[in-house]
């Protein structure tokens, strides 16, 4: 039971007059406005029963797209179909906001207390005949007043109006969200254990860094290498080309020098085959030189 | 009636997911970088330490080129060693040919850097010799 201290109650009826309102307000459907049956049935809960109430009003309802709500009231259940666009378009019709709408209730659950025929409007009254609510026209019975719904005090069977029922199959809409979640959980799984194998690359890294005693950044270290590699190929070199010269036969050297980026070779005799020879030994090992005279040559470094 | 319309619901859940694979997508790339990244760092790092084990050692280098200039076949021949922080200057005015090729096949065998060389022949047996080796 809900004390209704904060907000005002309005029956919402095709016939009640256009709200002029602009505040938050609670709302009781007509019973123009839905389909009730009082059950008994060999159910516990409403919930069990809320499967099987489209079946129910299968040969009641007109066409159209309806949306249910059952409760249980001692052993009996109350059982509702209603029309979610329907009352929608009334709402709108009567000047009411969507968003200005607390609870919206059927009249069957809070009306109750209603003693005789109350008149709603100059055409109908609301009477509670042996414990359902029904819609009368004026003057069919003798009415005991108006209804008063300022000091009501509201049930906890509120509906929600969907406005999109008849646009989307809801069931599948659920479905679309089920597995656009378990995308996200796969997604959202793949992308730590991404992340993980990152940060442990990343550890690795530092850590390589540590143990080889690199510098701080791979600009130095580049530097470093380019500078060690710069002097292995020339001593490389160096020794290729003493190797070489000292595998010709029939040659007498005079001296080596070694200057800067060069050796230079002076002979006391080169023979023209001991000249190919050496050639021949220098391409092999991809050394430039040249022949500055026929007694010298100038190896590149 | 304050209730959240699904529809909405769905397209949040899509925005994510779009929001996710973009994010899932970027962590990828990188991790692809990170990998190559450490490949490289452990290509530079082997050879940037078989190198200075070869040319970052002067006290090694030092120590060894000391050791060979003790050597009996050195000993009898006068060669000037002056030995800076840098390395060793070497001269001898007169080195015979048994002394030169042991000199020179240690040396050159070795990794010793050698920075100037000046060999120059006085007869069939001697020669002069100047060397630079830095460390």
């Amino acid at each position: 039971m809900n004390f209704n201290t904060k907000y005002k109650t309005y029956l919402l009826d095709p016939h009640a007059k256009r709200f002029a309102l602009d505040e938050k307000v609670n709302l009781i459907l007509s019973p123009s406005l839905y389909w009730v049956k009082k059950l008994s049935l060999p159910l516990k809960k409403a919930s069990e029963a809320k499967k099987i109430l489209p079946s129910l009003f299968e040969d009641t309802l007109p066409d159209g797209e309806y949306s249910y709500y059952v409760y249980k009231e001692g052993e009996d259940f109350f059982a509702f179909a209603y029309n979610d666009k329907e009352i929608l378009e009334l709402i709108e019709q009567k000047g009411l906001s969507a968003s200005n709408i607390k609870n919206i209730y059927f009249a069957q659950s809070e009306l109750g207390f209603i003693d005789g025929a109350k008149k709603i409007n100059d055409t109908e009254s609301i009477y509670n005949k042996d414990g359902i609510i029904i819609l009368l026209p004026c003057c069919w019975i003798d009415e005991k007043g108006s209804l008063d719904l300022t000091n009501i005090e509201h049930s906890k069977h509120s509906i929600t109006l969907t406005n999109y029922g008849h646009i989307v199959d809801l069931k599948s809409l659920y479905i679309v969200g089920a597995i656009l979640f378990a995308f996200i959980v796969l997604l959202t799984g793949e992308y730590i254990i991404t992340k993980q194998k990152a940060d442990a690359i990343v550890a690795q890294k530092e850590s390589e860094f540590t143990r080889k005693h690199l510098k701080a950044t791979m600009f130095e270290n580049k530097a470093i290498l380019k500078k060690y590699t710069k002097e292995y190929t020339q001593q490389t070199k160096l020794r290729y080309a003493m190797g070489a010269l000292l595998r010709v036969r029939d040659v007498e050297i005079k001296s080596i020098s070694l200057k800067k980026k060069s050796l230079v070779v002076l002979f006391e005799k080169l023979p023209q085959s001991a000249k190919m020879s050496l050639q021949k030994k220098l391409k092999m090992k991809k050394l430039s030189f040249k022949f500055v005279s026929d007694t010298k040559v100038e190896i590149a470094l | 009636m304050n209730r959240v319309n699904p529809i909405y619901v769905v397209v949040v859940l899509v925005v994510i997911v779009v929001f996710m694979m973009f994010q899932l997508h970027n962590e990828k790339e990188y991790l692809q970088e990170v990998k190559s990244e450490y490949k490289e760092v452990k290509v530079l790092a082997n050879e940037l330490g078989g190198l200075k084990a070869v040319y970052a050692n002067p006290k090694k280098s030092k120590k060894l080129f000391q050791k060979l200039l003790r050597a009996s076949v050195l000993r009898s021949v006068n060669i000037k060693s002056d030995f800076t922080k840098k390395g060793v200057k070497i001269t001898a005015e007169s080195i015979d040919r048994k002394a030169l090729n042991y000199l020179m096949g240690k040396v050159l065998n070795a990794t010793y850097k050698v920075k100037a060389l000046k060999i120059e022949k006085l007869s069939k047996t001697k020669a002069s010799l100047y060397m630079e080796i830095q460390w």
